[in-house]
């Protein structure tokens, strides 16, 4: 289970939101403010955020973008104290997971953090495909790609123009750097990058 | 230190001096008048009856002279009966006396060259003058006529001499004080009879009518008594004592009387002047109570407004807690649905939410008395509890325009009495046209500073914005009704402002800060510190 990153100006709604989680079995970290969020967050320690869009000097849209400049794309809920059509539209065009209005419902906000958690994971697959399939040479990648495609070995060989030995060494070495020799595993792999 | 009072008894009083001058100058007008027509009456009727009595004196002498030297002479012996009879009855003629004038001196005691005057018959007998050193002038005297001699001691003779060839003559010794009986002697005046200039009566007046005033010229009676020759002047003078002219006891009466009067109208006066200094201040007292229930609905009504513009603010204020106890609800409720309830939790959650709800409530009540339009109730109030209640009023909506607000309080807090709701007004005004010009400007790091201090007897509100301040030709015209630099304002929130700090007898005043912005300082009546806390003296 990932954590919950919850960022509100208010003690109050912060401890009540934080407390309601935890019946849900959800741990949540709080912040009063978006600086000490960002000086306290950590890459390696992937969350959903809950984040209140109207905070004093750094408002919850200035934190997500902030956070996006920095590479964080975890999925953010933004919570609100008035159902701004138009913040609700930028909010969505920023890529945020949900926005939701204060008084927030329990139910509401432990669905759209399973959602997030759920978006999470497959941000944090795709991210990982990625950097594995970064590793290949381009040579390799093509060659992926083709497999991909459902080409055998000799076909490949016979697209690239070179003798099925080399593609089949091309394959030896995919499988050793994505550390699977399930072509299917790599298949998926290079679809969800 | 002129009392209001004054003025009518000063009239009353200057109505009483100057009606007593004039019943002085009627009374001393129709005393003199009334006393110079009595002297004139008096002095006709004297000389009516000195006349009269003058008269009788000639008809004797012709009745004597008949008797004596007639066809038929009387004898020396009726004739002094008849003289008898005469002093008898007329006490004033003192002796009377039929006289022989030889011309040629042959009186029995004579031989005097040049004439004399032998007594023929005398009543009372030698009880006369000595006519002798008269003879000449008698011997002189004309036929017929009565002529008058001084005799001293305040008579006359009055003779007359008989008709051709006669020698004799009949002279008559007259008392002029007995010309006036006693009974007719005016005792108020000063009666004078006087023959030839020289007197022959002076009957003073009496004691009480002896000496008047000098200042006015007294009546004087004279007629001359004209009687066969005896050319009598009978003259009265009156003297005008002070107390006749004015009589004390009428004087007195009149002075109570009018001094009653004066009184009474100055009563009248001051009660009319009362009556109508009551009326204008009653009138003055409403006007300025209907003055004031104006502003209280200006003020209101401005409030009203203002609560509209926070409304998003104070939705925000509210939403918190509303969210807060929405959440912890929910995870009670969760709690108590688990097998075994951690019931410490529980009601832990439920102590917070009675708490939150609380605090809602603060901010609901914090709003309903700003929009409420109950009468303003004058109080002694903490300024800076009134900064914190507008702060809560504002703060939102301050964040939302990323304007700071930067607060530095005095401790201990100073203060005044006043209506709180009029003087977050004050403040609200002036945090709103502050946020409104630092937005408008664009400012980056727009702040907005609100201090409170005491300094002397005085206590300070001091709200100032790093905004671009007030120009020099709004300056004059910043407290000016329906003046506005704003688009869409009325120009009335200043001047109002203005109204509800003067009505706590405190003073607004606008400039500009050393660092440019504006700054606008409320300056009130520092409540004084020794009095304990609460709401006290100041109600009016």
């Amino acid at each position: 289970m990932h954590k919950v990153y919850l960022v509100d100006d208010d003690e109050a709604v912060r401890e009540a939101l934080a407390f309601l989680l935890s019946t849900y079995g959800i741990a949540a970290e709080t912040f009063g403010d978006p600086q000490t969020f960002l000086a306290h967050v950590q890459e390696d320690r992937p969350g959903v955020l809950v984040v209140d869009l109207r905070m004093p000097e750094v408002s919850g849209q200035q934190l997500h973008q902030k956070l996006a400049e920095r590479g964080i794309d975890w999925p953010t809920i933004m919570i609100t104290g008035h159902g701004d059509v138009a913040a609700c539209r930028r909010a969505f065009k920023a890529g945020i997971q949900d926005f939701l209005t204060k008084p927030v419902d329990g139910e509401v906000l432990v669905e759209a953090l399973q959602q997030g958690f759920a978006s999470l994971d497959a941000r944090l697959e795709k991210r990982e495909a990625r950097a594995l399939l970064a590793r290949l040479t381009e040579r390799e990648r093509e060659v992926l790609d083709m497999v991909a495609r459902g080409w055998a070995s000799k076909e490949v060989a016979a697209a690239l123009e070179v003798s099925v030995r080399t593609i089949d060494a091309h394959r030896a070495k995919i499988a050793e750097k994505l550390g699977t020799s399930s072509v299917a595993e790599q298949v998926r792999l290079a679809l969800i990058s | 230190m002129t009392s209001p009072l004054a003025k009518p008894r000063l009239i009353g009083l200057a109505l009483w001096l100057a009606a007593l001058v004039a019943f002085v100058v009627v009374s001393v007008e129709t005393s003199r008048t009334r006393m110079a027509d009595e002297l004139e009456v008096t002095g006709r009727t004297l000389h009516r009856l000195i006349s009269q009595r003058v008269a009788q004196h000639d008809a004797h002498l012709t009745t004597l002279i008949a008797l004596s030297s007639g066809v038929e002479p009387a004898s020396d012996g009726a004739v002094r009966q008849v003289m008898e009879s005469i002093a008898r009855f007329y006490p004033r003629i003192a002796w009377l006396a039929l006289v022989s004038l030889d011309a040629g001196g042959a009186g029995a005691d004579g031989g005097q060259a040049g004439g004399g005057v032998r007594e023929v018959v005398a009543v009372p007998s030698g009880g006369g003058v000595d006519l002798l050193p008269l003879a000449p002038e008698m011997a002189a005297q004309v036929r017929g006529r009565p002529s008058v001699y001084a005799a001293g001691e305040g008579r006359y003779l009055l003779a007359k001499r008989a008709p051709e060839p006669s020698d004799l003559g009949v002279v008559l010794l007259i008392d002029a004080a007995r010309l006036v009986e006693p009974e007719e002697r005016p005792g108020f005046a000063h009666l004078r009879l006087s023959l030839d200039g020289a007197d022959l009566v002076h009957l003073p007046a009496d004691a009480a009518f002896a000496s008047g005033v000098s200042w006015l010229t007294p009546p004087h009676f004279e007629k001359v008594i004209d009687g066969e020759g005896q050319r009598l002047l009978l003259s009265l003078d009156r003297s005008l004592p002070l107390a006749v002219l004015v009589p004390p006891g009428r004087l007195l009466a009149f002075a109570v009387v009018a001094g009653l009067l004066a009184a009474a109208l100055s009563f009248g006066l001051s009660q009319r002047a009362a009556v109508k200094r009551s009326l204008i201040a009653t009138r003055a007292a409403e006007a300025r109570a209907l003055l004031q229930e104006r502003e209280t609905l200006l003020a209101h009504a401005s409030r009203v407004n203002a609560m509209g513009e926070l409304a998003s603010g104070i939705a925000h204020e509210l939403t918190q807690p509303l969210t807060a106890l929405l959440s912890r609800s929910q995870a009670a409720l969760r709690l108590a649905g688990a097998d075994r309830p951690d019931l410490a939790l529980i009601s832990q959650a439920l102590d917070v939410n009675v708490r939150e709800a609380k605090r809602a409530g603060e901010m609901l009540k914090r709003m309903r008395d700003y929009a409420s339009n109950k009468a303003p109730e004058r109080a002694r109030q903490e300024l800076n509890a009134i900064v914190a209640e507008v702060v809560a009023l504002t703060r939102t909506d301050l964040e939302r325009r990323g304007i700071a607000l930067v607060l530095d309080l005095a401790e201990p807090a100073p203060e005044a009495v006043v209506d709180a709701i009029e003087m977050e007004q004050v403040l609200h005004n002036l945090i709103r046209n502050a946020a409104d010009a630092l937005e408008a400007a664009g400012i980056l790091g727009a702040r907005i500073s609100i201090a409170t201090k005491a300094a002397g007897a005085e206590a300070k509100i001091v709200v100032a914005d790093n905004g671009p301040g007030i120009s020099a030709e709004v300056l004059p015209k910043l407290f000016t009704p329906f003046f506005t630099t704003k688009a869409d304002g009325m120009g009335l929130g200043l001047s109002l402002c203005q109204t509800l700090v003067e009505r706590v007898d405190g003073r607004i005043e606008a400039g500009n800060a050393g660092g440019g912005g504006a700054r606008f300082v409320v300056t009130l009546p520092l409540a004084g510190g020794a009095l304990a806390r609460g709401p006290l003296a100041g109600e009016r």
